[in-house]
């Protein structure tokens, strides 16, 4: 539309970048952490000890189940692995609503640890954004689609991507070491990006696309019609579970073996359970093992391979969904992959900075409109950008400094991070842009540098138990809140300065700035090639 | 290489009520066309695998659909006219709604 294709596919680039930019920021730096779910959980519930086999958890949970839900039709059960202590029993009553009870994996008693989303708040809030239902999936799915677009136009908008990998300046010239950083990142991730962002639109397919389950006739219609929990016959007593755990711990063995056991229509003679393997042998969540037993007789009905009847459609739905979630990766591989994360993460930072440098020599033309846009559009860099970091060091500050017995804890501790989130706001709207900057990323920076601190004071038992017994979840979050902390406040020292052209002015660069404007305007990388090879 | 355009239109050149309207309409087009060319597309992948188990039909039909609303995007922006970007966007989704419209009676009959 603008002249030429690449040009129009810059401008898609730029105000599609911009609207969702910030959405996309929050989605990035919360998805990135959900890398170490069961880490973050770990540390923000250090009273949860180690526990046994998943299969000694299996039988807790049976037990617990029986005692607390004898009669309800169905029952659920998470069992803890070699990264998760949790316990988590679900059941839902003949008439009502689903209830749950996390115990200690170690005991079953119900667990005593402080109430706390932990890692799970990271992972919703990735795909929630704290949004009632579906609303948070809905913008999401939008983040997702603007960002594999962001991508193709961003190929095309940065055209010479290949030279770019090998043009990093990082001079004094803010907007061009900000944009080579944005090509750098925008390369090196590229694989990446496009399959966390296309992957994440697959996993919901059936939200954003209903039509086809709308359309297309139900499987077998009989026996949904029977299956009705209200029916008023007899209560038919269900197998006992422990020998079906047995039966388990021969096929899979006791170490990588039962992850899930869930008991449906117990009560009737069509009661089943299954059991599910843990799926960290497969790329794909389809990948799976289960075993199908009748809930009356115990009798084992099936043992197969979730993926063995699928067709390409749900071999490859599950292989997306497996990779954006990967569960399968190893420590090394995680750790890339988190790397990867982080660096998407700056990525999007710098995109949304960009915008403001671009626009800010022509400020002095601008309307009142055009003012107040950029001026909001700073504000809001800052409280997304630094802020969420000042926000999340909150939420940590909080998990510890909260009583344990305070009433709707799980909830205040969110509370908290949204009160440092919105004052961060109001900072922001209230300082200078380059002293906004610089007050907020040294504040998240001394909030995580000081949690290690913060949590020999509170919870030193915990801490030192964690070093006896060379915890690596736990003293890995901690070393990882001090390089976090140090890498913000480096961040502090150099980006005050760059994300406004005030540097650049007192250096006598605005006038490159504004010629570099120009070639921007042209192409993402400088036309000369001497620049590229030197 | 493209010529460039020395002054792009950003806080100093307000733009026309004309191009306002036409960046309007192309972002319906991207958002509105997309989506329902990307639901027919869907629809029509799955009620051509319909044989298959329907969870698998449905999930072969969603899959690769969401490639269609990106393409639907780009096009919407790249065309030289909203008019084309309309047609472009229109014509793929004028027949995949006939095809999916014959499949349909197809099942139902």
């Amino acid at each position: 539309m603008k002249n030429s294709f690449r040009q129009s596919m810059t401008w898609l680039h730029t105000w599609a970048g911009l609207l969702l930019g910030w959405v996309a920021y929050a989605i990035f730096v919360t998805g990135t952490a959900s890398y170490f779910r069961p880490e973050i959980t770990r540390w923000m519930q250090p009273e949860v000890a180690g526990h046994g086999t998943p299969i000694d958890a299996a039988r807790l949970a049976a037990r617990a189940l029986e005692e607390r839900a004898a009669t309800a039709p169905r029952w659920f059960a998470d069992l803890p692995d070699e990264r998760t202590r949790r316990l988590l029993l679900l059941w839902q009553p003949a008439a009502g609503r689903f209830q749950n009870e996390s115990l200690d994996p170690a005991t079953g008693a119900k667990s005593t640890a402080r109430p706390s989303m932990g890692g799970e708040f990271f992972y919703r809030f990735h795909f929630q954004l704290l949004l009632p239902h579906p609303w948070g999936r809905y913008t999401a799915g939008l983040v997702a689609l603007a960002l594999f677009v962001a991508l193709l136009t961003g190929i095309v908008a940065h055209r010479r991507f290949f030279a770019d990998l090998f043009l990093f300046r990082p001079g004094r010239i803010a907007l061009r070491s900000w944009l080579d950083f944005h090509n750098v990142a925008g390369v090196l991730t590229l694989p990446f990006f496009l399959m966390i962002s296309y992957s994440a639109l697959v996993i919901f397919h059936n939200l954003y696309l209903p039509w086809s389950a709308k359309l297309l006739p139900p499987e077998k219609p009989a026996v949904t019609a029977q299956a009705s929990p209200s029916s008023p016959t007899a209560w038919i007593a269900p197998a006992p579970l422990d020998p079906m755990i047995d039966e388990a711990a021969r096929r899979w063995g006791t170490a990588h073996s039962i992850h899930r056991i869930e008991a449906s229509d117990r009560g009737t003679a069509r009661a089943t359970v299954i059991f599910t393997r843990s799926e960290l042998d497969s790329v794909s969540l389809r990948g799976r093992d289960q075993l199908k037993f009748d809930g009356v007789t115990g009798k084992l009905l099936d043992d197969r391979r979730l993926s063995a009847t699928d067709g390409p459609g749900r071999s490859v739905h599950g292989i997306f969904y497996g990779l954006h979630l990967a569960r399968f990766a190893g420590p090394l591989l995680r750790s890339l992959l988190f790397c990867l994360g982080l660096l998407g993460t700056a990525l999007i930072a710098s995109g949304l900075v960009m915008w403001t440098l671009k626009r800010r020599p022509k400020l002095a033309t601008a309307g009142a409109g055009g003012r107040f846009a950029f001026w909001l559009v700073e504000r809001l860099n800052v409280t997304a950008i630094a802020g969420l970091f000042v926000a999340i060091a909150a939420l940590f500050w909080a998990n510890r400094l909260l009583p344990v017995d305070l009433p709707s804890r799980l909830e205040r501790e969110i509370l908290c991070f949204l009160v440092a989130w919105a004052a961060m706001l109001v900072h922001a709207c209230a300082r200078r842009t380059p002293a906004a900057w610089r007050e907020q990323l040294l504040l998240a920076a001394a909030l995580f540098i000081l949690l290690p601190g913060l949590d020999a004071l509170t919870a030193g038992q915990h801490l030192a138990a964690a070093g006896r017994t060379f915890d690596l979840a736990y003293l890995g979050i901690e070393t990882f809140f001090v390089v976090l902390g140090a890498s913000l406040a480096i961040a502090a020292g150099k980006v005050a300065r760059r994300v406004t052209s005030e540097g650049e002015a007192r250096e006598g660069g605005a006038r490159s700035a504004s010629t570099l404007h120009a070639n921007a305007a042209d192409s993402a990388a400088p036309s000369s090639p001497q620049e590229v090879t030197s | 290489m493209s010529t460039v355009t020395p002054s792009r239109p950003a806080l100093r050149s307000r733009p026309s009520l004309r191009t306002r309207l036409a960046v309007a309409s192309r972002t319906v087009a991207a958002l509105g066309g997309g989506y329902t060319v990307t639901s027919l597309l869907s629809l029509a992948i799955a009620l051509l695998s319909r044989t298959a188990p329907r969870e698998e039909a449905i999930a072969a039909g969603n899959t690769p659909a969401f490639l269609a609303f990106a393409a639907c995007i780009l096009w919407a922006f790249v065309a030289s006219t909203a008019t084309r970007a309309w047609l472009g966007i229109g014509a793929p989704g004028l027949v995949l709604g006939l095809l999916v419209w014959r499949l349909q009676t197809a099942v139902s009959s």
